[in-house]
């Protein structure tokens, strides 16, 4: 029994000593030996998004399809926007499936130390975990688009008789631009997060700053509804690419210029870089402030 | 209660006006007992308000700017990108002012659902009628109301500045836009007795509320006139109140497209039996409340 609980503890490993520096990697190797804290964050934080209510986890798939439904009638009904040869229920899909792993997971990323207010005081670990495991409930919004998408292109195979997914290669790429999404929106939660917990300012003017943000990303209609002079300017953005791509691994689109993915991915890779680096001036300072 | 009336304190009949005494039944002795305890009206909505903007910086500042978001984003979609008609009158105006009537119905009624359910540590330590609760938690609706009429004022005078024309007919046709207000107050506080009672112990009565007010918002002509539903659905409307009403607000404001007469007065209709049919269900469930906690 000795043995074991000696070898199970191991003190030397988990003192904690002052930190000098900006040291990146052992930053990274440290969140990871406290890898089994995401499970427990995460987990809590998805259990808040039905807390009291009397149809529980039910919710959990409900919620997303209304934004689907009205956006179906909406843009591809009264608006007629023109889908470019698929049905527009998917491409809404499809656009949504792409955009929802970046404005969930940021909101919610965004809530990990206002939701761990009483913990962060009183424990240490590394708090990179906590934007990164509060990430989890807006991953149920993506999910439950995909599942959508796939029933949707199952009922036009089998109504229609035709396949509106591209099968090829390049389809296995779409779940990599997936999590290029995911990773500028965990990159974007490291920085708001520190100042979400102070004022919750940050989590309106985010909600505000997305709702535009939707409409300057191509998600609700073709890239091709914008006039070819101004095109360019659009690939600016870095979701642009990431959900044009996306689409294109799926439908088969024309794929957007070749310079248009780099300069997304460099432009993810400087906000990382910021935000991380940032994450740690401010950490220590925004722990104590709470 | 009584050392707040300096006027009255320490006479007997200030006291007997706050002893505490069994509940009078009946619809008008409730009415009474609300006015009685009306300064609760501003002490709950001033709760509400403090709920709503804690641990924000801006703090006040947000009850300001929040309302022009929402209109700013549907202009920027509907007015530029898709170029809704809107009967002669410049889309900006048009939407501001449908958006007045729309906003204060959705915002009243999403703040009365939640009435009951953040205001409960009050009710478990003092007494106070349960049905000021989801009259007192309206406060910030009023507030963005009035913003909404101050943007509108400034919008009226911009057009009236570069185009020389302000829009706005304002006459006798203004008491439509009085006469849908109050009966969107109506409205509001009959759907809220229901969805409040239900909200104070479900989360599920937000979300379903969030969700059909955004339906109904859609199903509303404030994004596009009336005149552009199709005519096989235009019948329909007639089980939309709010379609009447939004019409009839903007008709006080513009003084062109007068709304049916017919239409409005089964709105008004519905409005009122709402709010009847709200109050007696709401008074049911207060006094099992009532009688559950003593």
């Amino acid at each position: 029994m000795a043995g074991a609980a000696v070898a199970v503890h191991k003190p030397a490993k988990w003192v904690l000593t002052k930190d000098h520096g900006f040291h990146p990697v052992a930053r990274v190797k440290e969140a990871w030996r406290y890898r089994r804290l995401v499970a427990f964050f995460a987990s809590q934080a998805f259990s808040s998004l039905y807390k009291k209510t009397q149809l529980g986890i039910l919710w959990v798939p409900l919620r997303p399809l209304v934004p689907l439904l009205i956006g179906t009638v909406v843009y591809g009904g009264l608006m007629n926007i023109p889908s470019t040869g698929v049905p527009y229920f998917l491409l809404l899909t499809v656009g949504f499936l792409a955009w929802n792993c970046f404005d969930g997971p940021w909101m919610w990323g965004s809530r990990g130390f206002e939701l761990n207010r009483d913990l962060i005081t009183k424990l240490y670990f590394p708090r990179m975990i906590l934007p990164l495991s509060t990430m989890v409930p807006g991953f149920v919004e993506p999910t439950v688009n995909l599942a959508v998408a796939l029933t949707a292109f199952i009922y036009y195979r089998v109504h229609e008789g035709v396949w509106y997914i591209q099968w090829g290669p390049r389809l296995l790429l779409a779940p990599l631009f997936l999590l290029a999404i995911l990773f500028l929106a965990f990159s974007l939660a490291l920085a708001t997060s520190l100042y979400q917990v102070r004022a919750r300012d940050v989590r309106f003017i985010i909600g505000y700053f997305l709702g535009f943000w939707m409409y300057l990303t191509p998600v609700i209609y073709p890239v091709t509804l914008i006039p070819l002079q101004w095109r360019w300017l659009v690939w600016f953005n870095p979701m642009a690419p990431l959900v044009e791509e996306f689409k294109a691994a799926i439908f088969g689109f024309p794929r957007p210029p070749a310079w248009a993915l780099p300069l997304a991915l460099c432009e993810i890779a400087v906000v990382f870089a910021a935000a991380f680096w940032h994450f740690h001036v401010m950490e220590s300072h925004t722990a104590d402030k709470v | 209660m009584s050392a707040a009336r300096p006027q009255a304190a320490g006479t007997p009949q200030s006291l007997a006006l706050w002893s505490n005494e069994p509940k009078r039944p009946g619809p008008i002795a409730t009415a009474m007992e609300v006015w009685q305890y009306r300064r609760f009206v501003n002490f709950l909505g001033a709760k509400s308000f403090r709920k709503l903007y804690a641990r924000t910086i801006l703090g006040w500042t947000w009850v300001l700017v929040a309302p022009l978001f929402p209109v700013l984003m549907n202009l920027l979609v509907f007015g530029v990108l898709v170029g809704m008609t809107s009967e002669g009158i410049p889309y900006f105006l048009f939407l501001m002012v449908g958006n007045l009537a729309w906003e204060f119905f959705a915002s009243a009624l999403m703040w009365s659902t939640r009435g009951l359910e953040m205001h409960r540590k009050v009710i478990d330590q003092v007494y106070v009628p349960r049905v000021i609760l989801p009259i007192a938690t309206m406060t910030p609706a009023v507030f963005t109301f009035l913003i909404n009429v101050t943007v509108t004022v400034c919008v009226v005078i911009y057009y009236w500045v570069t185009d020389g024309t302000p829009y706005v007919s304002i006459g006798w046709n203004t008491l439509w836009s009085v006469a849908s207000l109050a009966l969107i107050v109506s409205l509001v506080l009959g759907i809220g007795m229901f969805t409040s009672v239900w909200g104070e112990t479900a989360r599920d009565a937000r979300f379903t509320m969030g969700n059909a007010v955004l339906i109904w918002f859609l199903m509303t002509p404030v994004l596009y006139p009336t005149s552009q539903v199709p005519v096989e659905y235009q019948k329909w409307l007639v089980l939309n109140p709010m379609a009447s009403f939004v019409e009839a607000f903007k008709y006080g404001f513009f003084g062109t497209n007068p709304p049916d007469p017919m239409r409005f007065a089964i709105g008004a209709a519905i409005a009122v039996g709402v709010l009847a049919a709200g109050l007696v269900f709401f008074a049911w469930r207060s006094e099992i409340e009532e009688t559950a906690v003593a």
